[in-house]
């Protein structure tokens, strides 16, 4: 267990969106934290609310999207508590973000030079020769040739476009990278050479990663600690490799045994049945009642809490129960 | 499908309102200005009084009867311009976009050339040397008007073919022409009757504007044929305004109505404009909308 | 037993640019394999390489450059060269990658289903409605009868994918051509549609082209496996093969690129090696303008000489494996 105070603290957060038919109960009482240099993994399918919090840290929803709860403290200072002065200064410097699909919202009429020094002269008004010479050096931080400044985003290819917007999150060396999906739309060869590249990065600059996707082979394989989400809540959280051997929650097990093996015997593997519920009008109890096989009466009407069942395995159950059976 | 969206639409409702106006009020034409619009009915020029509600025009006519029943024959050539126009524009635009190659080629060759050439001169070229009529107004206005809307089906057609719904009936067996009309036509419906409004608006306003140059039958009475006797009596030296001032305003009136009709098509299709406004329902304080960064506003859990 | 569907030479160029400076992309090349009678063929490969292409040409939604489509012997591209004919459509059926796209949105489940009913005339009359419940119910998509009224714009990507299903099955076709089928459904619904195909191929005997990026679902479901790369296939064997002797070095450096849960961050990634650095090259690689040696050579960790000059040819390197390699054969 570290001692030195975590990078990102997210304490009992709640997000709304406010739509005709009543609010969308996106995030329901998460909270969880990353410590210095750690890769925290938020897993989940679409609509569980990952991507929300991920907007939610650098506070970048518009409404009808509405924080109704809880804290998120970056580096001791809490980020719903400031002003948008102070949000300005913060975005980018503490925390920055890939965000999904980013390789495709690059100025198509810009090239990748220019809109790298953007990030210095408009956080640093640094000069404009300054923050070309910085650009550069990001670039062959992500090992892209310096040449390429010149380029436009249409001449390079998928890979690299993706290694040029984590060059842009990296600029102001932020204690927290948020990525979102950064390697859903690549080629699952490039995805491992850019998975490999921000494990070098991290190495060097040590700064810390919440990591979201839905692949969970690919989030066990590279992060320390997983969070997994179901209906906007974190149903269990524990270190990567435990999850994997030793899942508790039954979404959890559903989950894992929805990707079929490389190798060994052949199973049947049916995934979960049903789908996720109206977060407008969400299950009472577990939220994840409805589709569960081994859900007891208490589950239908009490949310359960997380607790810490086994060391440093945290999983949203009712106390004095028996643990679910974990896969062998 | 659309329609009742269009009603609950308070822009294109308001269009709604103004253009059935103008409708309804040509249709009871006998009943609200009962008489003959051509005749002469008093001095010329006279003010608007309670005898004549609009005044008379310098020939002596009733300029409201003639407002009213104008809107008969003016709105009748707008209709029939809109239908034979973006008739002729579905077969043209669909069959060159569904079918390509050199079906394609040439079509849209036809479809340029008419684009090219200058409307208002072959207007009124045509309307000069042509026996002049309602049919030949109409024929003249959609032939210079096709090509525009034409253009626009077509390139919908190119994009909707391409989806994968279309392949799937494809991989179905269903033939061609089924395709067409039940897979295609169907997901371009909000763009014809988009186009379809376009045209009724060129319509109604180009035959005004060939009937006060005086290339129309001139012994109808339209809005357009209202403006010409107008201006042909010297209404603008003598000041009597009212003699032109109502039949403009007709014109002007329903393309008005007409294009907040398309304005209210577009919200209704394009969801980034009505999410603007369904915003301001949900989240009422208007504050709160402007903010720069997600809003905290905590509350008990 | 002879196969149901085979394809041979199948090849496929298109022709872009203007007139004056044309430019042709040679999609696919030479591309043969053969389908029996409840057998699920996997066609494994990144973007660009030439699977859909694949699936496109045997649906008949595009002519080949050159090559045959033989279903059950006959060459169809002989027999009715301008248009498919309505056997060959009742006989070989598509379902597509985007559940959201395959759908007309204006129309109900029961429209969708009706159709090919109508059309290949299986069914007449007050039968029509009877049969579109029971197809409802095969695929799993219960109550039928309230199904059979929904629109598709009601439905989740993993109902919509089930009626896709549906609709390819109401005319019993032989062969399914299901391109990428669940790459765009959550997580945890794929097994569900994959283990519905399977059950299908069990029961009624109905041959699959699976075509799919994701190693792993190619083992899962499919008999055998084909591995395609800037279009040309690299590599054919049994799939549990396959992933487990690897021969062409693309293949090894996909299977050694699929994430490992099992490594952890520190441990570096054991097995063959992976593409190397300069493998930046372009998301389609292997898309390229001029046919001269293998397709593979600009990123093969083990090239030789020859593979820049000369196009390899196929070598049987174990009873139903074959390889299209230098390092195994000319």
């Amino acid at each position: 267990m570290t001692t030195s105070q975590p990078v990102l603290n997210l304490c009992d957060l709640y997000v709304e969106y406010l739509t005709a038919r009543g609010p969308v109960q996106a995030v329901n009482g998460v909270s969880f934290s990353i410590a210095p240099g750690e890769v925290f993994g938020l897993a989940g399918e679409s609509g569980c609310g990952k991507s929300t919090i991920a907007h939610t840290i650098l506070r970048v929803l518009r409404p009808p999207a509405i924080i109704t709860g809880g804290q998120i403290v970056v580096k001791g200072r809490d980020v719903l508590q400031m002003d948008d002065e102070t949000l300005e200064a913060f975005r980018w410097r503490d925390v920055s973000m890939v965000f999904q699909s980013a390789m495709n919202s690059l100025n198509p009429v810009m090239n990748v030079g220019n809109q790298l020094a953007d990030v210095f002269i408009r956080h640093k008004r640094m000069s404009k020769r300054e923050a070309l010479e910085r650009a550069s050096e990001l670039l062959i931080g992500v090992d892209i040739d310096q040449r390429r400044l010149s380029s436009f985003p249409h001449q390079l290819s998928g890979g690299m476009r993706q290694r040029v917007v984590i060059a842009m999150a990296m600029a102001l060396e932020p204690a927290l990278m948020i990525m979102d999906e950064p390697t859903t739309a690549l080629d699952v060869v490039v995805q491992k050479d850019i998975m490999q590249q921000i494990r070098e990065l991290k190495r060097k600059m040590s700064f810390a990663i919440l990591f979201i996707t839905h692949d969970l082979s690919l989030m066990t394989e590279f992060s320390d600690r997983i969070g997994i989400m179901y209906a906007g809540e974190i149903v269990e959280q524990a270190q990567a490799r435990e999850i994997f051997n030793n899942p508790l929650h039954p979404y959890t097990q559903g989950l894992l045994g929805s990707f079929p093996a490389l190798a060994g015997p052949k199973k049947r593997l049916t995934g979960i049945a049903g789908s996720p519920p109206d977060l407008v009008a969400p299950p009472a109890g577990c939220r994840f009642h409805p589709r569960c096989w081994v859900c007891q009466p208490i589950e239908q009407v009490v949310k359960p809490q997380l607790r810490e069942v086994l060391p440093g395995h945290w999983l949203a159950a009712h106390p004095g129960m028996p643990l679910p059976p974990g896969a062998a | 499908m659309d329609f009742r969206l269009l009603l609950r639409n308070p822009i294109g409702r308001i269009g709604i309102i103004v253009v059935l106006f103008f409708v309804v009020a040509s249709l009871g034409a006998p009943v609200i200005a009962p008489g003959d619009p051509s005749e002469f009915v008093g001095d010329p020029n006279q003010p608007p009084s309670s005898e004549h509600i609009f005044g008379t025009d310098p020939q002596g006519k009733d300029v409201f009867r003639q407002t009213v029943w104008g809107g008969r024959i003016s709105l009748a050539i707008g209709f029939g311009t809109a239908i034979l126009a973006i008739t002729v524009a579905i077969l043209i635009g669909m069959t060159a976009g569904f079918f390509g190659g050199l079906v394609d080629n040439l079509l849209t060759l036809l479809m340029n050339l008419f684009l090219v050439i200058p409307g208002l001169p072959l207007l009124i070229l045509l309307a000069a040397y042509l026996a002049p009529s309602t049919s030949t107004v109409i024929g003249t206005l959609a032939l210079t008007g096709w090509a525009f809307h034409a253009r626009i089906f077509r390139s919908m057609v190119l994009s909707l073919r391409e989806k994968d719904f279309v392949a799937a009936s494809i991989v179905s067996g269903e033939g061609n022409f089924t395709i067409l009309f039940q897979q295609i036509l169907p997901n371009m419906i909000n763009i014809i009757v988009g186009s379809f409004i376009g045209s009724l608006i060129y319509g109604i306003g180009a035959a005004t504007a060939l009937s006060f140059l005086g290339l129309t039958e001139m012994t109808d009475v339209t809005w357009g044929t209202n403006l010409f006797w107008a201006q042909n009596g010297g209404a603008l030296f003598s000041g009597a305004w009212w003699a032109f001032v109502p039949s403009g305003i007709c014109v002007a009136l329903t393309a008005f109505g007409l294009s907040l009709i398309n304005y209210g098509m577009d919200e209704i299709t394009n969801p980034r404009l009505r999410a603007e406004r369904e915003l301001a329902k949900v989240v009422k304080n208007a504050a709160l909308r402007r903010v720069r960064a997600t809003p905290f506003v905590p509350r008990a859990h | 037993m002879s196969p149901v569907l085979e394809v041979r030479n199948l090849t496929k160029h298109f022709t872009t640019g203007s007139v004056l400076k044309s430019q042709r992309i040679l999609a696919l090349n030479g591309v043969s394999f053969t389908i029996g009678r409840g057998e699920v063929l996997a066609l494994v490969g990144e973007s660009g390489s030439g699977k859909s292409t694949t699936a496109r040409l045997i649906a008949r939604l595009m002519p080949p450059t050159s090559g045959e489509i033989l279903l059950r012997g006959q060459d169809v591209l002989k027999t009715e060269p301008r248009k498919a004919s309505r056997s060959y459509r009742r006989e070989v059926q598509m379902i597509f990658q985007d559940p959201f796209g395959s759908l007309s949105p204006n129309h109900t489940i029961g429209y969708h289903l009706e159709r090919p009913l109508l059309i290949h005339k299986r069914a007449i009359g007050r039968d029509v409605q009877q049969k579109v419940e029971t197809l409802l119910a095969t695929v799993g998509l219960n109550p039928p009868a309230e199904m059979t009224h929904k629109f598709p714009f009601q439905l989740s990507g993993g109902q919509r994918q089930r009626v896709a299903i549906a609709r390819a099955l109401a005319v019993e076709p032989e062969i399914i051509l299901a391109d990428e089928p669940i790459s765009m459904l959550d997580v945890s619904i794929r097994m569900g549609v994959l283990n519905l195909m399977e059950q299908l191929k069990e029961e009624r005997g109905i041959g699959f082209l699976y075509i799919t990026h994701d190693l792993a679902s190619a083992r899962y479901i499919a008999d055998r496996t084909i591995v395609m790369y800037g279009g040309y296939t690299v590599e054919s064997a049994e799939s549990h093969e396959l992933m487990a002797q690897p021969a062409h070095p693309y293949t090894q450096t996909l299977l050694a690129a699929v994430p490992n849960p099992q490594a952890g961050l520190e441990t570096p990634a054991t097995g063959a090696p992976s593409a190397p650095k300069s493998a930046s090259a372009s998301a389609s690689a292997g898309v390229q303008f001029s046919p001269r040696g293998c397709p593979f050579a600009g990123r093969c960790p083990q090239v030789k000489a020859i593979c820049h000059e000369v196009m390899p040819g196929l070598t049987t390197i174990a009873p139903d494996h074959w390889v299209r390699c230098h390092l195994f054969g000319p």
